[in-house]
């Protein structure tokens, strides 16, 4: 009855059914053809999939990105970033990237993190000597940060549906997300010298002063959220509130980039992208339910286990599966989707579900700028009208190393759990 | 309502069909004629837990005595009803779960009256406390949840609920004095640690274990497998044994599913579900020493209330009656319950 | 926005207003769902650092939080904003495609209108369950989803007799 409802539901995905709909109804197609289970048990399971106090994160994370967004907030971060890492050898790139790691600490999606530094940085880069093509490489592939690094919406996600510590999670993140950004400064760093690409900006002390002090107030974010959680003035989830709290004072306050009178616009926004994103989650819960009633779960970890037990070569397999998973398929569907199923094989070959939680949101991030399904790759070609293709091609290359980048993680998994133990996480 | 799920996440275990399966007429009797049965049986905690290891074994001995012809598939977790016990209620009540055990306080948002085996303080020992379970005062109520299509068959016990935290042990009501003690949303919980100087916080319990670490909040209360199982001896000192609450599992079938079943494997059922009652309880009790044994290695401090101590927490609860007798929604119920278990003013 | 609207008759434009009064209700409770969310969350900060923790938070945030969701999910239907996938529909040829989306668009009705009737099945089941803090019916929690249903199908055709649909259709 699993296959089936996974058959079906592929089958409706690719008629262009919306992916939400496309679960709910090859579940209750399913429920129905194959056991004699009162049909209410569809509406019970997506009210309860939403009756969750984690998840409130989500439209608190979505809410501040979009102060961001419409609060000039990017800007400041890139002009910080540009007198931090611009006077380097591929300068540009650097501030890309740069800005994308700040931007990570602030917001929690990569979506957003190409919508906004990433739009100033392909402008700034291409016309500065570097081709749009490598400008957008580098948007998109600096836009995984946004996602690894805390605040992230795919990582609560994650970690709530497979009952993780969502502090642990989000902090997690922080240390592969420095490494990723430090392994792509050094990559950008080393192709802009090779080809001899770029103009660079002079060093100048008085320049990073005063940008700094205008990025000041949105660098503070971060210090706050990650702070706050640290000393225990609030949880991980109410971190998010207080997030977008400040983000919407230094907006409407300080960069003045939003007026009271837009507020009413963005919090409706926020309720409607909340509910297009979580939709995938109410009925993703329905098919949950029907993999755990058919023992799908147990009957994967049984076959699993027998393949083998080390758990370094399932994290390969697994990590193969999700990286065709999300070239395929929308992050967040694939989390709610896969997580309760491989969660058992997970615990049975002895993976810390922490690392598993966050080694998937990094493979699934990774999908958001691949082809064929790849929010970012589609955001990148609108901005800067190459197609999608042209975008892909000059990708390849900054795919090959996070594909690299990721396989390190599995190999030394203790990058992900240790670093929460300093945190005395 | 309070169904702890604890940190670990169970395997999920294997299920067979769904419902029972039609059964011809119930007539018949005798072995040769019984169709076999098929029944999901779900547990708000995960496999190590006793609640789950209980029902493993109940579905042990029902397949056992029934020659295989009641077949139970324990799932444990939630997993069966997406961790929210409001649901697991519904489903069972509509069929699509066939036996699950529940938490008292999860059934008490739509029956008052299961509120009464809650109120702080009011056993003087368990056995007082399973008497009232079995008490036609306590039956009553799993009469009361058969309009709804469940046949509740009997109360397994549970441990009562003690109190960790990282400030000092708690010998006496003074030593909750503004301590920040994260509590159940729940009247009885809030009334009485208010009244008793605590301030008890509403928090998600997944958001528990990160919030005692980082000194968001100073403690929590459960019974004692809570703090084993979800790993709060690592950031919790001490573990004091307030005794201070109880729940009770209610242990319910779906209507449909029972009616349908022979008459003889409706008693297997009755029978086993009537015994398991005095096997949890015995297993709880190997298990909690175990457990504080365990708790004490892994460096918590233990300590016991004294009876004197006991009863100025008492004397907290009584000043809270008249809002718990507001919470149990039933005077004359609320006064028999007192009386039996002579606490009556 | 105007053009369909302007020649048409009486009767359309009057339809067209009472479309944009429930559109302005569906906005004005979503923005103020993600408002309210927000300050329920910073109280249940503030009341513990001020050691007066109201118990009702938690429950309040999630009973607003499945609101701000059900209504979330009808309000991306009215400009087609759900997610989905038409990398494989674009390779058929235009006459096939239409064919195909007729064939969604029945589908996402269906599934709306079964929605609607188990969710309200589903509300009669929380009719008797009260919240433990706040004594309300959770049937009024439940409420959420026959309306976001009602509200799914409502915006759904609005999209799809929308002048930007219109002039999809119009292009092709
Ligand atoms: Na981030
Ligand atoms: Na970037």
């Amino acid at each position: 009855m699993s296959i089936f409802l996974i058959v079906l539901f592929f089958l409706f995905m690719m008629i262009g059914l919306p992916v939400a709909v496309s679960l709910g109804v090859s579940s209750i197609v399913t429920i129905f053809a194959f056991s004699d289970i009162p049909l209410n048990i569809v509406a019970q399971s997506m009210f309860s999939s939403m009756n969750s106090f984690i998840m409130v994160a989500v439209p608190l994370f979505i809410l501040t990105g979009i102060i961001m967004d419409e609060g000039n907030v990017a800007k400041e971060i890139f002009n910080f970033s540009k007198s931090v890492v611009g006077w380097l050898s591929g300068g540009l790139g650097h501030v890309n990237i740069f800005a994308s790691l700040i931007f990570a600490g602030m917001a929690g999606s990569s979506v957003a993190d190409v919508a906004s530094t990433g739009r100033i940085s392909i402008n700034a880069m291409h016309q500065n000597g570097y081709s749009k093509q490598y400008a957008t490489a580098v948007t998109l592939v600096s836009s995984m940060l946004a996602t690894v690094i805390p605040p992230s919406i795919l990582m609560v996600i994650a970690a709530s549906t497979a009952g993780v510590s969502i502090g642990q999670a989000l902090f997690a993140g922080l240390i592969p997300g420095l490494i990723i950004a430090l392994i792509m400064m050094v990559i950008n760093y080393i192709y802009c010298k090779k080809k001899n690409i770029g103009d660079k900006t002079t060093f100048s002390p008085k320049y990073i002063v005063k940008s700094f002090l205008h990025a000041f107030p949105a660098l503070l974010a971060p210090v706050i959220l990650l702070g706050g959680i640290l000393s225990g003035y609030f949880t991980a989830t109410e971190a998010a509130a207080i997030a977008a709290l400040y983000t919407l004072i230094i907006a409407v306050v300080v960069y003045r980039g939003v007026t009271i009178r837009e507020l009413p616009g963005i919090f409706f926004r926020t309720a409607k992208l909340t509910g297009t994103i979580l939709f995938i989650a109410v009925t993703a819960q329905v098919a949950s339910w029907v993999f755990e009633f058919d023992g799908l779960p147990g009957q994967i970890a049984a076959y699993v286990s027998s393949v083998s037990d080390n758990p370094t070569i399932i994290l390969f397999l697994l990590f193969i599966f999700l990286l065709i998973v999300g070239m395929f398929m929308d992050a967040t569907a694939a989390i709610f989707v896969l997580t309760p199923i491989l969660l058992p094989t997970i615990n049975a070959v002895g993976i810390d579900p922490l690392f598993f939680v966050v080694f998937m949101v990094m493979v699934l991030s990774f999908g958001l700028i691949t082809p064929p399904v790849g929010v970012c790759l589609y955001a990148a070609s609108h901005i800067t009208g190459l197609s999608i293709e042209e975008i892909s091609k000059s990708t390849v290359p900054w795919m090959l190393i996070a594909i690299l980048m990721l396989m390190i993680f599995i190999i030394f998994p203790d990058l992900i759990t240790e670093p929460t133990s300093w945190l005395n996480l | 309502g309070e169904n702890e799920n604890t940190s670990g996440n169970a395997e999920g275990s294997q299920t067979g069909g769904g419902s029972a399966e039609g059964t011809e007429d119930t007539g018949e009797e005798g072995n040769n004629n019984q169709e076999t049965v098929s029944i999901n049986f779900a547990t708000p905690d995960p496999e190590n837990a006793s609640i789950t290891v209980a029902a493993n074994e109940f579905a042990d001995r029902v397949e056992e005595k029934s020659d295989g012809s009641i077949e139970v598939e324990v799932h444990g977790d939630g997993s069966l009803y997406g961790g929210d016990p409001s649901a697991a209620i519904n489903q069972l009540g509509e069929g699509s779960l066939d036996m699950l055990a529940l938490s008292s306080t999860v059934y008490a948002n739509s029956e008052s009256k299961f509120n009464a085996i809650s109120i702080p303080y009011l056993y003087d020992d368990k056995d007082q406390y399973i008497d009232l379970l079995n008490d036609d005062l306590g039956q009553q109520l799993l009469e009361n949840i058969k309009d709804s299509g469940i046949n509740g068959l009997n109360y397994w016990p549970r441990n009562f609920r003690q109190i960790t935290n990282s400030v000092n042990p708690i010998n006496e009501p003074s030593d909750l004095e503004g301590l920040k003690l994260r509590v159940p949303n729940n009247p009885l919980w809030v009334d009485f640690f208010e009244a008793a100087g605590a301030n008890p916080t509403p928090m998600d319990f997944g958001e528990v274990y990160n919030a005692l670490q980082l000194g968001t909040i100073d403690g929590q209360e459960n019974p004692v497998e809570i703090p084993v199982n979800a790993n709060f001896y690592e950031v919790q000192d001490y573990i004091s044994m307030t005794n201070h609450m109880a729940d009770a599992w209610v242990v319910g079938i779906n209507s449909e599913v029972f009616n349908e079943i022979s008459s003889e494997q409706q008693d297997i059922i009755q029978n086993t579900a009537d015994e398991m009652q005095q096997w949890l309880r015995e297993y709880d009790t190997d298990q909690t020493e175990e457990m504080i044994q365990t708790l004490k290695d892994q460096g918590m401090e233990v300590n016991e209330v004294s009876d004197e101590n006991q009863q100025k927490f008492v004397e907290i609860s009584q000043s809270q009656y008249s809002s718990f007798r507001d919470v149990v929604g039933d005077d004359e119920y609320f006064n028999k319950v007192l009386e039996f278990v002579g606490k009556a003013q | 926005m105007s053009s369909p609207e302007a020649n048409a008759g009486k009767k359309p434009a009057k339809l067209y207003t009472a479309v944009k009064v429930v559109n302005k209700i569906t906005d004005f409770t979503a923005g103020a769902l993600t408002v309210v969310l927000l300050i329920v969350v910073l109280t249940q900060v503030i009341g513990r650092l001020l050691e007066q923790s109201p118990p009702w938070t938690v429950e309040l945030t999630r009973y607003v939080f499945i609101w701000m969701i059900f209504l979330g999910v009808s309000l991306g239907f009215r400009k087609d904003e759900s997610p989905r996938i038409t990398f494989f529909v674009n390779l058929f040829p235009q006459k096939t495609q239409k064919v195909i989306m007729m064939v969604t668009l029945i589908v996402t009705y269906g599934f709306f209108v079964f929605l609607f009737f188990t969710g309200l099945s589903l509300m009669g089941q929380q009719m008797d369950e009260i919240s433990p803090v706040l004594r309300v019916s959770i049937a009024w929690v439940g409420l959420c989803m026959p309306v976001s249903a009602c509200l799914s199908i409502f915006n759904l055709t609005q999209f799809l007799f929308s002048p930007h649909n219109e002039e999809q259709k119009g292009e092709k």
